[in-house]
């Protein structure tokens, strides 16, 4: 039996009562013009826009029309926030900033994007990292320590420790630390050597248990006459078996050189003068990995290492070349995005996106955070500006470009990107996505 | 029914009248009333439990201009439908805050409720519970209309809610390069 039902209107509804026809009648004819949510106001709207199911839908929602734009733009930060951050594949990938070392015996800083700078975290800029761990001798365990490598967050450090190399993941965000058993003198230890670092996003199988806290690295050296990969896993936390690198050897020279690597499908990638090197993870345990190396020739040809970088696409699948180049009179950086790894890029016909940047003011941070999601920030570029110093994080497909300020161009040297993924951030930090300019407030 | 006595009642009685009755009556901009249990709206509406503590309820018809007789007879439809389906106590807390609590699926009773509503109702429905308060209709009603929006193009969108483009074509070409990033086909 249903239960009584009282939401039929009151029989003795008084004199104020006019059934409502004017009023009805109005807006009916007011949308006969207009929409459904033209008589919503502007805080409904923001309700319904922060309660999709995507960034992504809220984004074709601002290109709807005009008010919807409008309001999801003035609201954006909020709208971010109340996104379902448990959906892992809309996580943002959020670019904090940079760590850079000034001199080696100078300690490690940190160089906030702008609007890692504005957030909650209070991330201040160029000051040390407050990094005193002691390690079991009771010396400060990052003294002296030099980055390596950095990816989704962690940061791979190389201690300074006579008996060898030993190397050491460190989450800034969770303050997670593990040193890494040492490749000892003389056996094992490499000299110059390249090192990357993958994580649980980055693997094709990820073991069921927690895949935040997993990661894996692979080393690449050279030892009697040829090059060698070698990898570390997190979970047995040992080093696997050395194994030749099939084809050429890498000259020691070139390989100390080597920026940051690029991962994409479990297979990290290295820019070099002619191409992309790439190594498959499993290349340095599996037995017959002759297909698990591949070099990707550039088509152009020679490439000046410090004007090139290489990139994921946002939708990581594909790898794309990301070219910077100085104007000559007013040095101010021109970035050409290719929307293939081997386009020529002699001819860079057309590129994807052609990004002037005309002083860093106007690139005060547009966050590009969101373009992550397909687990990556695509890279990670740093530029000498001769005057503005200024560090810019691109990417390639959508042309967002962030920059940091720092206190000197000689920072800038070499520094190595601070993501926070998101899925270890305990803090909430405000996302902001890129609004265009006319909807701007 | 109350609604008719006249000004020569006490004060006093009426005060007491009030205290007693478990129900508070509702009027619509366009002045019909509706009663809804107070306990389901004090418990569902933040807006209406501030004005029942605050004892600025009206016998005669508190009031609520911003809403139309078909919405509030939603609302309340919602409120009596929603107190016979106890036991919800969690409900209450988890729509305090989306950032701490995340949102909980509508369960079968508030689909259907939805469901049978016209797209000029539901989005009627939006503003009622945005002006009362009452998040967890909010959360239902929004979350039926994201589900409408979800994966859909712009043009989808404008069609499925009859909206006018009036963005110029530079513009729209703008916006696709700014968010590339969620045109990508999923």
């Amino acid at each position: 039996m249903p239960p009584v039902r009282r939401a039929r209107a009151h029989p003795a509804a008084g004199p104020y009562s006019t059934d409502g026809w004017l009023s009805r009648r109005r807006r009916r004819h007011h949308r006969g013009v207009a929409n459904v949510t033209s008589n919503l106001p502007d805080d409904a709207l923001f309700e319904i826009f922060s309660r999709v199911s995507s960034a992504a839908d809220a984004a074709r929602c601002a290109a709807t029309c005009r008010r919807w734009g409008r309001v999801v733009a003035a609201r954006a930060a909020a709208i971010s926030r109340a996104l379902p951050s448990d959906r892992r594949r809309f996580l943002p990938h959020l670019a904090l900033g940079f760590i850079y070392q000034q001199r080696k015996e100078n300690g490690l800083r940190f160089v906030p994007t702008a609007s890692a700078a504005a957030s909650p975290l209070h991330l201040g800029g160029g000051t040390p990292l407050d990094a005193r761990l002691l390690d079991e001798r009771g010396a400060c365990l990052f003294d002296h320590a030099r980055p390596v490598a950095s990816r989704n967050g962690r940061l791979v450090l190389e201690l300074r420790r006579a008996d060898g190399l030993t190397l050491s993941v460190w989450n800034p965000m969770t303050g997670e630390v593990s040193v890494l058993p040492t490749l000892s003198a003389p056996k094992d230890s490499p000299g110059d050597y390249a090192c990357a670092i993958l994580t649980g996003d980055d693997l094709d199988t990820p073991p069921s248990s927690s895949t935040a806290d997993l990661f894996r690295l692979l080393l690449m050296y050279n030892r009697r006459g040829s090059t060698m990969l070698r990898s570390y896993s997190s979970d047995t936390r040992r080093w696997g078996d050395e194994r030749d690198k099939p084809g050429d050897m890498i000259r020691s020279r070139v390989l100390g050189r080597l920026g940051p690597a690029v991962v994409l499908r479990g297979m990290a990638y290295w820019h070099t003068r002619h191409g992309a090197l790439g190594v498959l993870l499993d290349a340095a345990s599996s037995p017959s990995p002759d297909d698990d190396v591949c070099f990707l020739t550039y088509k152009g040809g020679y490439c000046k290492l410090d004007e090139h970088v290489l990139a994921v696409s946002p939708d990581g699948k594909t790898l794309r070349f990301v070219e910077i180049r100085f104007t000559n009179a007013t040095q101010v950086p021109v970035i050409t995005f290719s929307t293939s790894l081997l386009k020529d890029p002699t001819t860079r016909a057309p590129p994807a996106v052609s990004t002037m940047l005309r002083s860093t003011n106007t690139f005060t941070c547009l966050g590009s955070k969101l373009q992550g999601r397909a687990g990556t920030i695509c890279c990670g570029s740093v530029k000498r500006v001769a005057r503005s110093s200024s560090l810019f994080w691109t990417n390639p497909a959508a042309a967002h470009v962030t920059s940091s300020r720092s206190t000197s161009p000689r920072d800038h040297w070499r520094s190595w990107p601070m993501e926070c993924a998101a899925t270890r951030a305990k803090t909430s930090v405000a996302m902001r996505w890129t609004v265009p300019h006319f909807l701007r407030g | 029914m109350e609604v008719d006595k006249g000004k020569g009642e006490a004060e006093e009685t009426r005060k007491v009248a009030e205290a007693d009755r478990d129900t508070v009556t509702l009027k619509s901009s366009d002045g019909k009333l509706f009663e809804v249990s107070k306990e389901a709206a004090a418990r569902l509406s933040t807006v209406l439990a501030g004005m029942i503590a605050g004892g600025s309820i009206d016998d005669n018809g508190t009031d609520l201009k911003q809403i139309g007789s078909e919405a509030l007879e939603n609302v309340v439809d919602y409120c009596n439908k929603h107190a016979n389906s106890i036991p919800s106590a969690a409900l209450i807390s988890s729509s305090i805050s989306f950032n701490t609590a995340p949102f909980k699926e509508p369960e079968e009773w508030e689909r259907k409720f939805v469901d049978r509503l016209s797209h000029d109702a539901l989005f009627d429905l939006v503003e009622a519970a945005n002006f009362l308060g009452m998040e967890r209709l909010l959360d239902v009603t929004c979350h039926k209309i994201s589900e409408m929006m979800k994966g859909k193009s712009p043009d989808q969108i404008r069609e499925v809610f009859n909206i006018k483009n009036d963005y110029t074509k530079e513009e729209l070409e703008e916006i696709r390069q700014e968010l590339a990033w969620a045109f990508y086909d999923d």
